[in-house]
């Protein structure tokens, strides 16, 4: 073949511009140390970066944000959860002390104090919130679990439908012939009049709040609605024994539904047992009822709110994993009991009662000295009232001991129930932590996989950008032989 | 008897020989760097022998000069234009496809996949906290970033086309340039020719022109003997005449009234005989630059984008099989059909979603994108944020129920929203691996035209040195040729002084 010399140069700059192309893709290696830099140098290295850039992604935002969030929300309840249990047992506390020991007066006041403030602190721990969102109200975390200010209570008004089972059915003791003060000065009662005071036992059901409202009144209904008994009465009495056997009275004052001995036996076997009724006027740190309860918010006729609770419940899930969710929020039922709240007014109530017949009776042992009440007649019914209040200290003592001893046992079962209640909470945050761990893992991997794919070994390519540049320095040193001289140069 | 003053004749000859070869030398060296100069070569022939009548017969009556030719193999030629054809084809194609990938460069930019992905991440956090204002707000300006995004991107990628449809033009004027001086050529090669001779330079001239014509489009030259030295010589592009002998056609593009694709850029040129002959541009047989541009400018996979308008009005882009209208070469219009075919997927359910539900406060929910002008069809390039949205952030629906006793948490249509992201409705994948396929699909084409070109351009060279060495000038070989013919005229000029002695001898001494 006959070689020009165009050739040869056309030869030298090809041979030198695909060396110079070499060092080029090395130098954009070797200066951005990954491998390509644009999909078309090797499509497949381009797709695999962008899929592992895109699941390193989810999992950071897995890792740094969604499982920091779900562990924030879940250390707040658990938090909140020990304060409640502490609480609890105080009360707890106080009902062994109770069952047992006997009190002084002034002890007996402290107590029933103490008993109402943690009343109010176990439910005000239902109020934490995180970053301005209540985590034990479900998915309504603007709404607070109990009223927070006494102007905002006071002003609502619900319709509230609450439901029991006939478990929710219990007894209290009821008295007849208390002594009436009054009695001493009316002179139409001798001293034989002044009846001994005696005790019975009475079917109720207590409902979430005291002090409802006697308008509306509206049937219990039971077995899922199908049969229902109408409420005739009501009383604010908290001694008032039903007249009839049928009958089921409403006590505003108390907030109980008093049942007769054939309602009692009714309901007793029925299943689904509902209640609507009607509360206004509530106090600052009572719990809400759409809380707990289905209900209507009446506060403002014009807008009512009705809300509904449903079995499902209502939890808030974050995704902390591909195709793994966890419930970040504990509901106020499965902690904090509406029940715990009337217990522990019964319980002041029971040992209230007590502190005003020794009131009562200090006042009788005062007038016994008294000169307006030295006649003998006067005298005698003093004796006679002072041992009937003798009799209903007894029994109001009793009452109490047996409130106390029962409220062993119920303070135990809500104890259980916050208990059960902080250890799902932490179940869930040591499921956090094992997915947590498991997802460092995989971010590690994913790393490492990316880096694999898409970054180049510094290393090799300064080995290989040596040997490129070698090559190169060769085929410019071979140009420059080629093109310098010719045959002129010998002739 | 041979005349006595032969000798003197002969070395004339001789001395007009050398000349003639020296000055051809000098030619090629002057030329030694002209494009497509082929070299010259001077023919010589011993000259007729004159008969002495003697016993010895014939006697040489010196040299000849029969011609001044080129050396050249049309052979070469025809290969060499074969492959500038599908050289000028990839080498816009790679240019542009290079272009196109620039702006689908996932791997470099934080583009649409980054978009779509940021736009999920504040999905996700709205859904921990759907009433929160400044996340609901963080929503609404990712999403208004991911369609301004696409916006540019698609406005990008119709410049590209626009960029290469002004290149048709340009093409195409060459072409007629081209045609036109082949004409010309035409004529001026068979006037010298006609009397006899070769137009060495002006055939170089010739086919220089048709090099440039075949890097454009694909050509077929033929050249037939008309007699008294006459030659014909008919050029075609794509089978079709372009010049033939002293008459050419030319091409002419006039800018289309109505689009092909509904995302076209306006006014694109559609190419035709000037004589009113149809050109196909979409013809399989094309090649070239001009393929080339038609392919990124037209190429659609070998579908159309139409705008159809269902029965309550509204708009929407669907592409329709056809192979007449474009090609099935993945140019422009088809990453632009594609990111068309995304938006429109992604916006229609996004905002199925949001408008079968309501918001925090119990408003209905209000579609997240809409279009930017009243009437057109969603696509990259017209999707935007719904204003109201933009202004009030918090209108944007969260929830199924107006039930408030579900509470400002509760966000069922969020959880609908986040299952969009991994729901296979995009071509039976989802729509991360969709936009992914696209950046595939951009970089498989380009890295494809980059190496075509590459191996086109390297047996481009090797076809071209086949044809440097049968046409090229050798320097070596014309120093040689220098000395050669220098030595031959001092020869020649020494035999003429040698001859001169002898007259001298013979007439002015001899027999005195």
């Amino acid at each position: 073949m006959r070689i020009t010399n165009a050739m040869m140069i056309n030869n030298s700059l090809t041979n030198i511009a695909t060396n110079k192309a070499q060092m080029s893709i090395l130098d954009n290696q070797l200066s951005t140390l990954k491998k390509i830099s644009r999909p078309s140098e090797d499509p497949i290295i381009a797709i695999r970066a962008l899929r592992l850039r895109s699941s390193l992604s989810e999992v950071t935002q897995y890792l740094e944000k969604n499982i920091p969030d779900a562990n924030s929300w879940l250390s707040i309840t658990q938090g909140s959860l020990k304060e409640t249990n502490d609480i609890v047992s105080n009360l707890y506390q106080y009902c062994t002390q109770g069952s047992t020991d006997t009190f002084d007066t002034s002890a007996r006041a402290t107590i029933a104090d103490s008993l109402t403030n943690l009343k109010d602190s176990f439910y005000s721990q239902g109020n934490v919130d995180y970053a301005g969102r209540f985590v034990f109200t479900g998915f309504k975390t603007d709404s607070s679990l109990t009223f927070m200010t006494s102007e905002e209570a006071s002003k609502k008004s619900y319709t509230i439908t609450q439901s029991f089972s006939n478990q929710d059915i219990t007894s209290k003791t009821v008295y007849t012939n208390l002594v009436d003060m009054t009695k001493l000065d009316d002179a139409t009662v001798s001293a034989d009049e002044i009846l001994s005071p005696s005790s019975q036992t009475v079917n109720k059901i207590s409902l979430g709040y005291s002090n409802v409202s006697a308008n509306n009144l509206q049937a219990v209904t039971y077995n899922n609605g199908a049969s229902s008994i109408a409420i005739n009465v009501t009383t604010t009495d908290p001694n008032y024994i039903p007249k009839t056997d049928d009958e089921v009275a409403l006590n505003t004052s108390t907030g109980e539904l008093v049942l007769g001995k054939n309602a009692y036996n009714t309901l007793k076997s029925a299943t689904d047992i509902s209640f609507t009724y009607d509360k206004t006027s509530f106090a600052k740190g009572d719990v809400k009822p759409e809380h707990y309860f289905t209900c209507v918010d009446k506060t403002d006729p014009t807008a009512s709110i009705s809300y509904e609770k449903s079995s499902a419940g209502q939890k808030i899930e974050y995704a902390i994993n591909f195709a793994q969710t966890i419930q970040v929020n504990t509901e106020a039922d499965e902690a904090f009991s509406i029940k715990l709240g009337r217990d522990v007014d019964e319980l002041a109530t029971s040992i209230q009662n007590v502190i005003d017949i020794e009131a009562k009776q200090a006042k009788l042992k005062s007038m016994k000295s008294q000169q307006a009440y030295s006649d003998d007649a006067s005298q005698a019914k003093i004796q006679s009232m002072t041992d009937a209040l003798g009799k209903e200290w007894d029994l109001a003592d009793e009452s109490m001991q047996k409130m106390f001893e029962s409220g062993i046992t119920k303070m135990q079962s809500y104890q259980q129930q916050i208990t059960s209640a902080n250890s799902d909470v932490g179940n869930r945050i040591s499921r956090l932590t094992l997915t947590k761990g498991r997802l460092q893992e995989q971010q590690t991997n994913f790393k490492d996989l990316k880096s694999k794919n898409e970054d180049v070994e510094i290393e090799e390519i300064s080995v290989n950008y040596s040997s490129a540049q070698l090559v190169y320095n060769a085929s410019l040193t071979a140009a420059s032989k080629v093109v310098k001289q010719s045959l002129l140069d010998f002739l | 008897m041979a005349s006595t003053f032969l000798g003197l004749t002969i070395s004339y000859t001789g001395l007009q020989a050398a000349q003639a070869s020296i000055n051809t030398t000098a030619h090629n060296v002057s030329n030694v760097g002209t494009t497509g100069y082929s070299r010259q070569k001077v023919s010589l022939e011993a000259d007729k022998a004159l008969n002495t009548g003697s016993n010895y017969g014939t006697i040489g009556s010196g040299v000849v000069v029969t011609g001044v030719e080129q050396i050249r193999d049309s052979y070469y030629d025809v290969k060499f234009r074969n492959n500038e054809t599908n050289d000028g084809e990839y080498e816009v194609k790679e240019n542009y496809m290079t272009q196109l990938e620039d702006y689908l460069n996932e791997f470099k930019l934080d583009g649409f996949t980054v978009e779509y992905e940021n736009f999920y991440k504040s999905i996700g956090e709205l859904k921990k906290t759907p009433t929160e204002e400044s996340v609901q707000n963080s929503v609404i300006n990712n999403a208004l970033s991911l369609t301004q995004y696409f916006n540019t991107l698609s406005t990008n990628l119709t410049n590209v086309q626009k960029d290469s449809n002004e290149e048709i033009k340009n093409q195409v004027g060459e072409i007629n340039t081209i045609s036109q001086n082949i004409a010309s050529l035409n004529k001026q090669i068979n006037y010298i020719e006609a009397n006899k001779g070769s137009a060495n330079d002006l055939r170089d001239q010739r086919n220089n022109l048709l090099d440039q014509l075949s890097k454009i489009v694909n050509i077929d030259t033929t050249e037939t003997d008309m007699g008294n030295g006459l030659k014909s010589c008919v050029v075609k592009i794509n089978g079709q005449t372009l010049v033939d002998t002293y008459d050419y056609n030319t091409l002419t593009t006039t800018a289309r009234t109505e689009k092909v694709n509904a995302s076209d850029a306006d006014g694109l040129y559609n190419v035709s005989w000037s004589n009113g002959l149809e050109f196909n541009e979409y013809s399989t047989s094309l090649n070239g630059s001009l393929k080339g541009l038609i392919d990124i400018r037209d190429g659609n996979n070998g579908s159309v984008e139409t705008v159809t308008t269902d029965a309550s009005g509204n708009k929407s882009l669907e592409l329709v099989n056809d192979s007449n209208q474009n090609t099935a070469y993945k140019g422009v219009p088809h990453y632009i059909s594609k990111l068309n075919e995304f938006i429109d997927t992604f916006t229609s359910a996004v905002n199925e979603i949001l408008t079968s539900g309501k918001t925090v406060k119990g408003e209905a929910g209000i579609p997240l994108f809409t279009v930017k002008y009243d009437k057109t069809a969603i696509s990259a390039l017209s999707v935007t944020v719904n204003t109201a949205l933009i202004k009030d952030p918090s209108k944007i629906a969260t929830t199924t129920t107006t039930d408030p006793s579900q509470g400002v948490g509760y966000c069922d249509l969020v959880d609908k929203l986040i299952a969009l992201k991994s729901d296979k409705r995009y071509e039976g994948g989802t729509g991360t691996y969709f936009l992914e396929s696209i950046v595939a699909e951009a970089g498989i084409d380009s890295k494809k035209a980059t190496s075509f070109l590459k191996n086109y351009t390297n047996i481009r060279s090797t076809i071209n040195n086949q044809r440097l060495s049968v046409m090229g000038v050798d320097q070596d070989e014309e120093g040689m040729d220098i000395l050669k013919f220098q030595q031959a005229y001092n020869l020649s000029s020494k035999m003429m002084s040698v001859m001169n002695e002898i007259y001298n001898k013979l007439i002015n001494e001899t027999g005195l």
